[in-house]
């Protein structure tokens, strides 16, 4: 492969628990931009091999492209040849082989131990333990049940850069004895992330046993936290065992030379990315994105140079007849009135059969309150793992995060704009003024695991319409009681109309202005409000586009209160629904 | 392009293979053509438990660096209680022994690693049948001609006994009698005391084509294994797996309720061997009758397959795919590709192909 030239034509290959997407970027003009997307079902399963899905992927691409990407004996034609047939490049990412099973071993519960969660959250890893100093004094039972838990990946990290490195040594220890009891074909990889004074201890006492891969401490500093090299060690091990356990994926990983990586890196790498871009000037504002994907959930944030990431499988939990706070609360943003039985009949065959799709209004109004739920659960999460996070498990988004970038079949398939709106509003709660955003076809997390070879490829893909603004939201917070004046918006647009909608406490309001009609908005709150313009009563002019809903207006208040009686909460939900379009 | 979906298989007379793998390298317990039964354990590994660490040079007063010198064991060896591990000598003999049988993991550093017990990670046949081959270390491929109702749930665990079939559990009612250790199959389970009318009746399992939502937990709490075959929810049964049902009672059946939740993995089945297949060695159920070849676990819709139908106003029937279509605009406002179904009462129903099970 040349990679002296820039490639002229990109395959990007996503491979999700439940959807494969191939999608094909070429350089026009001297920028890359999406020539085409085709979606087919992933094949997985016994006896299947991920290479028929995205062979069925490029010939759907084929088609609809007019672009002849295949030869006659099925293989991908490459280079990409002066007729204009072929491709240069092909990226792979996938967040759908197994899960490998891992455990951290750190010092304190909420410092090291916290941050190995955070770390083992972020990335399709199956958290078996995490362990801290206190279970050190507990080795014979530990050792027990570390045996029993078969880990494939340990991460020890824990003491700061030049502090404690008692604890970090007797988990050497450990994973030294460990690695003796364990039979050679199963003994566990090691990412060494802790008190860098232990190096030479882990090559020593572990490199004869095991793979190591040693990377910075996760908190060099107190109250400091660094989980990309981590991130990115674990990433690599993922992916190389994945060639062992993941029908297909040697085969995808020769023809894409290695460039490989998990959805969930990919997605890590671009929340970073621009977090360091768009906000670099503004401390107090990040970038934030969300997944409601068939097979997985993942709520990010770029805040401060960093990205904090969950992703945790989407499925509803039925085999342990439904976690009842996870019911009750998806039950509460149901916007249909519907007994147990038909709920959880639902509820059990999307979990049996992920790739299930809402066809009645009742079931779509479960799959809206689903992706409430999943959103609520993923930000109280994201907020126990990163309590210095700018999120609220109640209140949501307590910063300016701009823009919410939304993907996942459950907001791109929605038939009008006002379904992932108003699920965006009410999962993440944003506060202040954020532009929403809906990454059709989610090229997000794609565009991250290019990154590394091709790192114009994702600045060139979101300046285009791949990307569709949905509109902007204003979310004044207000301490006026229900139903009071708090703020008065005056529209401005080029066309010389002009006029003024006053927005009243515990309200949602749409402003329609067209698509892409740029327009000057003047925002007035009264004292007791708050618009995100440096504190209550700050008002100012704000210059917007309009997106699909124009201008959104959420005076809901935070949390979104809803009524405890059912009948009165159903009919809230859908007159919001009905505001936003539905 | 028409949609790979899942398939449940319910064929009254087919070959079942089935291949039972350790995670790790252990030791198949089983030969080529040994006839098995769902609860034999046909390969099993060892791994270290019960895991004891000795500080030796504490135990002999002495440094780590001095009490790996008086190491009288070397790892890997087998110890018994009382045993000598280390001694040294100097104005006073001191030792360390062993506390307890057991296997000597490591010793180093001046701590010695005794592993006690054995922690036996095993797989069953989960079937009856024959061994058709043998994964040296790891397991077995098994083999048997007969019939199998292939399930959307199960709770784990397995099991074997005669197959009794009602239409209900009303156990005043003529001629309904339950002997312990038989499988019960019914059309809907809807009351909880039926899984207590199993517990008492020491029943060997369960089947349903239908359990009531609300008594998911409670299955799936069950000591014995429960195979859900249709779903959650109430309907009739699946008239071709019914009357299958109906033929084999009294048949000797093994139900394996494992599996399930993953699309990767083996379903949870019932299976009823052809008569003298178990334990004889491979013996054809039906001379002269040719199995159907089953299904994979994912097959393409195609014209004529069974399905049924997952969810909508048509959820849980049973009908034929009678076209294949372009994608259609449902009430949920999204747009699938789309089969139409013949149901067994004459309409016709558009779902989308995602939708689908087939029954193979």
């Amino acid at each position: 492969m040349d990679y002296t030239q820039p490639p002229q034509v990109v395959l990007g290959l996503d491979l999700g628990a439940v959807t494969t997407r191939a999608s094909l970027f070429g350089l026009e003009s001297g920028k890359y931009r999406l020539l085409g997307q085709a979606a087919v079902p992933t094949s997985l399963g016994a006896g299947r091999h991920l290479g028929e899905g995205v062979g069925d992927a490029v010939l759907a691409l084929q088609e609809s492209t007019g672009r002849k990407l295949l030869n006659e004996d099925g293989s991908l034609i490459q280079p990409f040849t002066a007729t204009g047939d072929g491709l240069d490049r092909i990226v792979l990412a996938s967040d759908a082989g197994p899960r490998l099973r891992t455990v951290v071993l750190g010092m304190s519960e909420g410092g090291s131990v916290a941050a190995g969660r955070a770390w083992a959250a972020s990335l399709p890893l199956d958290l078996q333990g995490a362990y801290g100093v206190q279970d050190l004094a507990r080795t014979p039972d530990l050792l027990d049940r570390l045996v029993a838990a078969r880990p494939e990946l340990i991460l020890i990290t824990g003491g700061e850069d030049g502090g404690n490195s008692e604890t970090v040594a007797a988990w050497i220890e450990m994973v030294r004895t460990l690695c003796l009891l364990l039979p050679q074909e199963i003994r566990p990889e090691l990412i060494f992330a802790g008190n860098p004074s232990q190096h030479e201890a882990v090559h020593r006492r572990l490199e004869p046993y095991t793979r190591v891969a040693i990377v910075p401490n996760l908190q060099p500093l107190a109250g400091t936290l660094d989980l990309a090299p981590a991130q990115t060690a674990a990433d690599e091990i993922i992916c190389r065992r994945w060639q062992a356990s993941f029908a297909g994926w040697r085969d995808l990983m020769r023809i894409a030379g290695g460039q490989a990586a998990t959805l969930d890196l990919g997605l890590n790498r671009m929340l970073r990315f621009l977090s360091r871009t768009s906000t670099l000037s503004q401390e107090d504002r990040g970038v934030a994105a969300v997944d409601l994907g068939g097979g997985q959930t993942r709520l990010a944030l770029g805040w401060q140079g960093k990205a904090l990431l969950l992703a945790e499988p989407a499925r509803p939990e039925p085999f342990d007849g439904f976690d009842p706070q996870n019911y009750a609360e998806m039950r509460r943003w149901l916007a249909e009135e519907l007994d147990d039985a038909v709920l959880r009949t639902y509820l059990w065959i999307r979990a049996v059969h992920p790739a299930v799709v809402p066809i009645t209004a009742e079931e779509n109004a479960i799959e809206q309150a689903l992706g409430h739920a999943h959103l609520r659960r993923a930000s109280r999460k994201l907020a126990a793992h990163y309590p210095q996070a700018p999120i609220d498990a109640e209140q949501g988004l307590t910063a300016h995060f701009e823009p919410v970038i939304a993907s996942g079949e459950l907001l791109t398939g929605a038939p009008y704009a006002g379904k992932p709106v108003l699920m965006l509003l009410d999962g993440l709660q944003p506060g202040g003024v954020t532009t929403l955003v809906l990454d059709r076809y989610h090229l997000l997390p794609l565009l991250g695991a290019a990154a590394p070879g091709l790192a114009v490829l994702p600045v060139h893909l979101l300046e285009t319409d791949a990307f569709q603004n949905l509109g902007t939201v204003i979310v004044p917070r207000s301490t006026a009681p229900a139903g009071e004046p708090i703020l008065t918006v005056a529209v401005q647009k080029e066309d010389g109309v002009h006029f003024e909608v006053e927005i009243t406490q515990a309200t949602l309001k749409r402003v329609v202005i067209q698509v892409n009609e740029p327009a000057v908005l003047v925002l007035r709150p009264d004292p007791r409000t708050d618009v995100g313009f440096g504190g209550p009563g700050i008002g100012g002019r704000l210059k917007v586009t309009g997106g699909a809903l124009g201008v959104v207006i959420d005076a809901r208040g935070r949390p979104i209160p809803l009524p405890e009686d059912e009948e009165a909460r159903v009919a809230l939900i859908q007159r919001w629904q009905w505001m936003l379009g539905g | 392009m028409a949609k790979m979906v899942k398939v449940l298989q319910a064929s009254p007379h087919t070959i079942i293979q089935r291949i039972r793998r350790l995670p790790l390298a252990g030791r198949v317990l089983v030969a080529m053509g040994d006839p098995v039964r769902p609860t034999d354990v046909i390969a099993e590994a060892v791994l270290p438990a019960g895991v004891l660490t000795l500080d030796v040079g504490r135990g002999l007063g002495v440094s780590p660096q001095e009490a790996d010198a008086c190491a009288l064991r070397r790892p890997g060896e087998k110890v018994k209680a009382g045993d000598l591990l280390a001694q040294c000598e100097g104005t006073l003999t001191r030792a360390v022994r062993a506390p307890a049988d057991g296997t000597l993991v490591d010793y180093s550093r001046g701590k010695a690693i005794l592993s006690t017990q054995e922690l036996k990670i095993s797989v069953q046949a989960g079937m009856p049948g024959v061994v058709e081959d043998i994964f040296p270390e790891f397991g077995a491929k098994l083999r048997v001609e007969g019939g199998l109702v292939q399930g959307e749930w199960g709770n784990d665990g397995c099991a074997e006994g005669p197959l009794q079939v009602l239409e209900g559990l009303d156990l005043d009612a003529e001629n309904v009698t339950l002997a312990a250790g038989e499988i019960l199959a019914l059309p809907e389970v809807t009351e909880p005391s039926v899984f207590e009318t199993v517990r008492a009746a020491d029943l060997a399992g369960l089947v349903t084509f239908w359990l009531a939502p609300a008594l998911l937990a409670q299955a799936a709490a069950c000591a014995f294994p429960v195979l859900v075959i249709s779903g959650l929810g109430a309907g009739a049964a699946d008239p071709r797996a019914w009357d299958w049902l109906q033929a084999s009672r009294g048949k000797l059946s093994g139900l394996n309720a494992g599996g399930g939740a993953d699309p990767a993995e083996q379903r949870p089945e019932l299976i009823v061997p052809g008569e003298g297949t178990t334990p004889d060695k491979g013996a054809s159920p039906d001379k002269g009758v040719a199995p159907v070849e089953a299904l994979g676990l994912q097959a393409a819709l195609a014209l004529g397959q069974r399905v049924r139908i997952l969810t909508g106003a048509a959820a849980g029937q049973v009908g034929k795919v009678s076209r294949l279509e372009e994608p259609l605009m449902f009430e949920s406002g999204f747009a699938y590709s789309t089969a139409t179904i013949d149901l067994a009462d004459g309409r016709q129903v558009q779902v989308p192909q995602r939708n689908l099970v087939i029954l193979g």
